[in-house]
């Protein structure tokens, strides 16, 4: 398996297999690690809709509305907000002055759960050094992946701990 | 719900360990007695110890501990909220935030600045209710080694 470097390497040949194989992945390390770091379009988009009509729960949007505020693409607005609503965090509304509304109370709404909507999900645990549908058998196992799990681990427990209300109105202590 | 703060006493051992029990699983009477130990002697001027339970109709449903830590880790002085448990009965009710607000709000009074907790990573409750307080990642990474 490409990816996978397990523990317990310690003779020189080793070492120096390592050392090469590092210069050749680190590209393709960064490369995965940014696309981690840098969310795609659609879960943008996914976000503003969400933090909008969680500004007011009451209010029905429009796509325009929504896209006009952030001066970004209607179409892509509308097919982001159809995601939502098939996830069941906001909810469609028809007719005439119809539109969007949140659908769930926004402390029960965590950035993670708009973000599973869009970023796809891996198959290999989460494993940033592979291929969504690629699989590795070295995982738990592989010095590199281990890292990656740390931060992965950490970016999902903040993103599963952050709520809508929290994003839009923290609770001041002082 | 109307419930008041108070500084924690001697009697409140109990409900703390009751407290404690819930969330943790574990009942363990030796480490707090141990521990609270500090939070109900006199302090001296250079400590900051502070300890408040939240009583509602004469039961404890609420404690916080913290106290201001210098120099440990290279950090200035700042609080360390190292304890804090509210009844389940009690929950999502404010008394959590009421009980952060009041440490908060004597660390300030104290010329603290910063304060700092930690919190498990899958304890998601408990990591919401700090961010949900405008707790965000501080400067440092905790590490450990099993040996």
């Amino acid at each position: 398996m490409r990816c996978a470097i397990p523990y317990g390497g310690q003779s020189y040949k080793v070492a120096l297999r390592l050392f090469l194989w590092i210069q050749f992945e680190i590209g393709a390390c960064i490369s995965k690690l940014e696309h981690m770091v840098k969310l795609n379009k659609s879960t943008r988009f996914g976000l503003y809709s969400v933090l909008e009509l969680g500004r007011n729960p009451e209010a029905i949007l429009s796509v325009k509305e929504i896209a006009e505020k952030y001066a970004i693409s209607e179409h892509h607005v509308a097919k982001v907000l159809q995601q939502l609503a098939r996830a069941g965090l906001v909810r469609s509304i028809r007719g005439l002055k119809g539109g969007f509304q949140i659908a769930k109370p926004c402390q029960q709404i965590t950035m993670m759960d708009v973000i599973e909507v869009f970023e796809p999900a891996h198959r290999n645990d989460g494993c940033l050094l592979v291929d969504l549908d690629e699989s590795c058998d070295f995982h738990g196992s592989c010095a590199i992946g281990n890292v990656f799990d740390e931060i992965q681990q950490q970016a999902v427990a903040t993103l599963k701990s952050i709520s809508i209300t929290t994003l839009i109105a923290p609770k001041k202590l002082t | 719900m109307d419930f008041t703060l108070r500084k924690i006493r001697g009697d409140d051992r109990d409900a703390i360990i009751a407290i404690d029990a819930i969330h943790s699983g574990d009942h363990k009477p030796d480490y707090w007695h141990d521990r609270l130990r500090t939070f109900l002697k006199k302090s001296s001027k250079q400590q900051i110890i502070l300890g408040y339970v939240a009583v509602l109709e004469g039961e404890v449903v609420g404690y916080i501990l913290a106290e201001g830590r210098a120099w440990e880790f290279g950090s200035p002085l700042c609080g360390w909220i190292f304890a804090i448990g509210v009844n389940p009965d009690c929950g999502r009710k404010g008394v959590g935030l009421a009980l952060c607000q009041e440490v908060c709000r004597k660390f300030k009074s104290l010329g603290v600045n910063t304060v700092r907790t930690m919190v498990r990573r899958d304890d998601i409750d408990v990591l919401s209710f700090f961010r949900a307080s405008g707790f965000r990642a501080g400067p440092f990474i905790e590490l450990e080694l099993e040996i």
